[in-house]
């Protein structure tokens, strides 16, 4: 979000100072340019009758339609303001972090240990409490009993993370079935 | 000490350069590697190391950051 913001904000930025320049080269009557050249006569009576019509509460359904839209897009751009930021690293306790990385790391290496399981993608997630959201997705052969390798292998995961430390919130295990010709791991 | 993954971490004094230390006005960050096998679970190390340099941060707000583990030779074979 805040990467967008930036974006948006050197637009707008950029657009308000070629205006001030346009504003002050026109106001000052600067390089024979002056305020009363500028073909805005047209704009400025569209715009009244705008005005007008809004006051006497006279609009087309699309222009009321398209009103409202703008409203709650902003609605929705200002609440996604207010939300803080995801942070980065996971955190442990009072001032203590691990990187996103190393969980990763550790869980893929434990998941693949476990028989059954051909291949592991993880991702990490960290969160404003202690703890990390983690998204463990394992690929295993076809015509396996799926709930048995997941049960299995919730538990092992969460063995392994309790006896080194890094704290796991919440833990969602996806089994994939795939061809084994196409995983990291044919044979465990 | 950590040298941090995209971002560097380390603190510059003069002409020296002090990696895995990144000292702020009012914030100490400590980025360390750990090495296996672990003597103690991660959290207990973290918080050991923030115990003891925390008295000597001038008041500065201490953080540990467990940038990596790293597996020693024995353990690869």
């Amino acid at each position: 979000m805040s990467v967008f913001n930036r974006i948006v904000m050197t637009l707008v930025f950029a657009g308000l100072f070629v205006l001030g320049v346009y504003t002050i080269v026109y106001s000052f009557d600067l390089f024979g340019r002056s305020l009363s050249s500028l073909p805005i006569s047209d704009f400025s009576s569209g715009l009244q009758d705008f005005v007008t019509r809004v006051e006497d509460g006279n609009l087309a359904a699309v222009t009321i339609i398209t009103l409202v839209l703008m409203a709650i897009l902003g609605l929705i751009w200002f609440i996604a303001e207010l939300r803080p930021s995801t942070p980065r690293r996971v955190r442990m306790g009072n001032g203590t972090y691990v990187t996103r990385s190393v969980v990763e790391e550790e869980i893929s290496t434990v998941a693949e240990q476990v028989p059954d399981v051909l291949g592991s993608s993880v991702d990490v997630k960290a969160r404003r409490s202690p703890g990390a959201q983690v998204n463990l997705e394992a690929r295993v052969r076809r015509g396996e009993d799926l709930e048995t390798i997941r049960s299995g292998l919730r538990t092992t995961v969460q063995e392994h993370l309790s006896e080194k430390g890094l704290p796991v919130s919440k833990l969602n295990v996806k089994l994939v079935e795939a061809d084994p010709r196409q995983t990291k791991t044919r044979v465990q | 000490m950590g040298r941090g993954r995209y971002v560097e971490a380390a603190t510059y004094e003069g002409s020296e350069k002090v990696s895995g230390v990144v000292v702020g006005p009012e914030d100490l960050e400590i980025h360390i590697v750990a090495s296996y096998p672990l003597p103690r679970p991660i959290p207990e190390i973290a918080e050991s190391i923030r115990e003891r340099v925390a008295p000597r941060a001038g008041g500065r707000r201490t953080r540990v950051v467990v940038e990596d583990l790293e597996v020693g030779e024995d353990e690869r074979l």
